[in-house]
């Protein structure tokens, strides 16, 4: 199954690959994952009894499907005009704040406990994403992470309590 | 014993204060957080799962119903008051809903809408009730083979109904599946994709998916949008006028009926029969005009079926196991969370769970509409608060979310790591419901496709020789051949038009 016939190809090389639709990188980089799937799930160990079918058969068969559908990205989105990105008029960094926010927070929950963690999350997120009244996220933030502390412990699910013991 | 003293039975449990309560709690909670804008139905459900973790299955499973209706109806307030759909089933709802909105007709929008998800599902679990034991007593004839041929169906069915690319949903189904292998297999024990990782020996928890993929995405998704002015059409009461019921009753009646109807096929009703009974309604109606600048049949018809639909779902999903939809495949994850697994021995075996559900239905139903609709300006305001400030809420509920399922921080990170490839699929417009479904419903898959192929001996030719598998496999094959169907229509259409 070859590449069919691009308006770029005699361009050349190079070109044919920036001229690539943001899907043709998606089903490249599907195709290579699940060619990766497959040769894992090949390799898993297996059992010799004769009439178990074996762990490796189901991962095979899906992974085989994705990556026949990758291909099929792939070809599909030959003739689609190369669009402006979707990235082109988004404001990338209150969501990459945010991000990273949550990663600080991931790391700082076990430790500092649920109750610090999640005002200090509540209180500084706001005013990255634009809000500027500090007394109402402060007050919300207080609110909102000892309420919901209180909550889950009455409800006795444990959240994380930290080395100040709440 | 008879279906009525079953039911008088179920009755009893579903009244006891405890239950009544949990109805009450989870449809009022289910709306609000339904309400909330960019929060669809699929992430309302998956926020407030935990909040039932400390329950009894009973009273927790009823919870969650109840959690499932307020947030359909939570979902079509925010259609008709913001023109933002949650989810792809309310699309229909904003054509019109919005359309009389800013005519200043919300109140009868949203009572109208409120009314025919109340006759609709009332109807809807009437069949659930009569249709789902004698269903699960034929459904226990059918063997591996046929389950397996049904989750294809219902997989293949909820990904070519949607909307956009087909092969876009099947790779994002097939992507389901893929992180549904990770973990120990139950069979052979074998540990398979965790890289070592013994917190993963248990597989990825469908909720990790379904907070990441919906809520977490959602709240990306906004946070980087740039700073849109929400106008929210302000009202003053939410009752229809006798006119307005007058008018759409019979658009009522008919969109249940079509509801009930697709909501009885595995992985169609959901998405499929709001634009069924629109386009009904607009055929049938005497000034098809209307429709598209506010006529408020285009709001009864839609919304009741997609009620409906909502309700009749619980027949496949109860009798067979199988999810009409990514929110009814986290409801599926939520019985077998207790121990339950859906299917035909369900009733048999969890006589009074089924029954005590179904009357919960009833009285939950009856209590949206008592509780919710006076309370609609208020639950309107929800949508006042300020997106700053309610984008980090989303953030922290879906945190604890995660965190109170198996008190794992590595959860959390998958959690995040979801939440960024939901915002990418988003982007490149890969539909995240599929995978959800796809997930809940792998280890089913796997496993009913091992025990057909030990049956045969390894012939893959089992599944194409028994009569209903193949019955059912050829109608998987009729919902893949739709899309390029509409395509072809398409084309011919613009050819016609050059």
């Amino acid at each position: 199954m070859g590449p069919p016939p691009h308006r770029d190809d005699e361009v050349g090389g190079v070109k044919l690959i920036k001229s690539w639709t943001a899907d043709r990188w998606i089903a490249s980089g599907l195709a290579v994952f699940s060619i990766f799937y497959v040769i894992l799930a090949y390799n898993l160990p297996r059992f010799s009894m004769a009439t178990i079918i074996d762990a490796h058969v189901f991962p095979m068969f899906i992974g085989i499907v994705q990556f026949a559908l990758s291909i099929w990205l792939w070809l599909d989105s030959r003739d689609t005009a190369k669009k402006d990105s979707p990235w082109k008029s988004l404001e990338l960094r209150g969501g990459l704040f945010m991000v990273l926010l949550s990663a600080v927070y991931i790391e700082m929950l076990p430790s500092i406990g649920f109750i610090v963690s999640t005002f200090i999350f509540l209180a500084i997120s706001p005013y990255i994403l634009g809000w500027k009244n500090w007394v109402i996220s402060l007050v919300l933030a207080a609110i909102l992470s000892m309420g919901t502390y209180w909550l889950f412990s009455t409800l006795m699910v444990p959240l994380p309590k930290g080395i100040l013991g709440f | 014993m008879s279906t009525l003293s079953m039911f008088l039975n179920g009755l009893q449990v579903a009244v006891q204060p405890v239950n009544l309560l949990a109805v009450a709690i989870g449809a009022l909670l289910g709306t609000v957080i339904g309400v909330l804008p960019g929060v669809g139905p699929v992430s309302a459900v998956a926020l407030l799962v935990p909040l039932s973790f400390g329950m009894r299955p009973e009273t927790a499973l009823i919870m969650m119903a109840g959690v499932y209706y307020g947030a359909m109806y939570g979902g079509s307030t925010t259609s008709i008051l913001l023109n933002a759909p949650g989810e792809s089933a309310s699309v229909v709802t904003c054509i019109d809903g919005h359309e009389l909105a800013k005519k200043g007709r919300a109140g009868s929008a949203l009572g109208v809408a409120a009314i025919g998800s109340f006759i609709a599902g009332t109807l809807g679990v009437i069949v659930l009730m009569f249709l789902a034991p004698p269903l699960s007593r034929v459904a226990i004839a059918f063997q591996p083979p046929e389950y397996f041929a049904l989750m294809i169906l219902a997989l293949v069915a909820s990904t070519s109904l949607g909307e956009g690319s087909l092969i876009k949903a099947l790779i994002s189904m097939c992507m389901g599946l893929i992180i549904g292998t990770v973990g120990q297999d139950i069979q052979t024990g074998t540990v398979r994709f965790t890289f070592g990782n013994n917190e993963l020996l248990d597989g990825i928890d469908f909720l990790v998916a379904a907070l990441g993929l919906f809520a977490l995405s959602e709240v990306l998704s906004e946070s980087v949008e740039p700073n849109t002015l929400v106008t929210r059409i302000p009202f003053k009461s939410p009752y229809p006028t006798l006119q307005d019921l007058k008018q759409s009753f019979w658009a009522m009646i008919r969109g249940s009926a079509i509801g009930i109807f697709f909501g009885l096929l595995p992985g169609a009703g959901l998405i499929t029969s709001p634009f069924v009974s629109y386009s009904v309604e607009k055929q049938l109606s005497k000034h098809p005009e209307e429709f598209g600048k506010g006529a408020i049949e285009g709001v009864a018809g839609p919304e009741s079926s997609n009620n409906g639909a909502a309700s009749a779902g619980f027949v496949p999903l109860l009798t067979l196991g199988l999810p009409g939809s990514a929110t009814m495949a986290l409801l599926l994850g939520v019985f077998m969370m207790w121990g339950i697994q859906p299917g035909p021995l369900l009733i048999p075996n969890h006589p009074q769970m089924f029954w005590s559900l179904i009357a919960s239905m009833y009285v939950g139903n009856i209590m949206l509409l008592i509780l919710n609709l006076p309370m609609v300006p208020l639950f309107a305001k929800i949508i006042d608060i300020p997106k700053p400030l309610l984008l980090p809420m989303i953030f922290i509920f879906s945190f604890i979310g995660v965190y109170s399922i198996n008190n794992s921080t590595l959860d959390l990170w998958l959690l995040l790591g979801f939440g960024v490839l939901g915002f990418l699929m988003r982007l490149y417009h890969f539909p995240a419901g599929p995978l959800v479904m796809a997930l809940v419903l792998g280890p089913l898959m796997e496993r009913a496709m091992r025990q057909s192929l030990t049956m045969s001996n390894g012939n893959p030719a089992i599944f194409v020789e028994r009569p209903i598998s193949l019955a059912v496999l050829i109608l998987a094959l009729f919902f893949l051949s739709i899309p390029f169907l509409r395509a072809r229509k398409k084309v011919k259409k613009s050819k016609i038009a050059c």
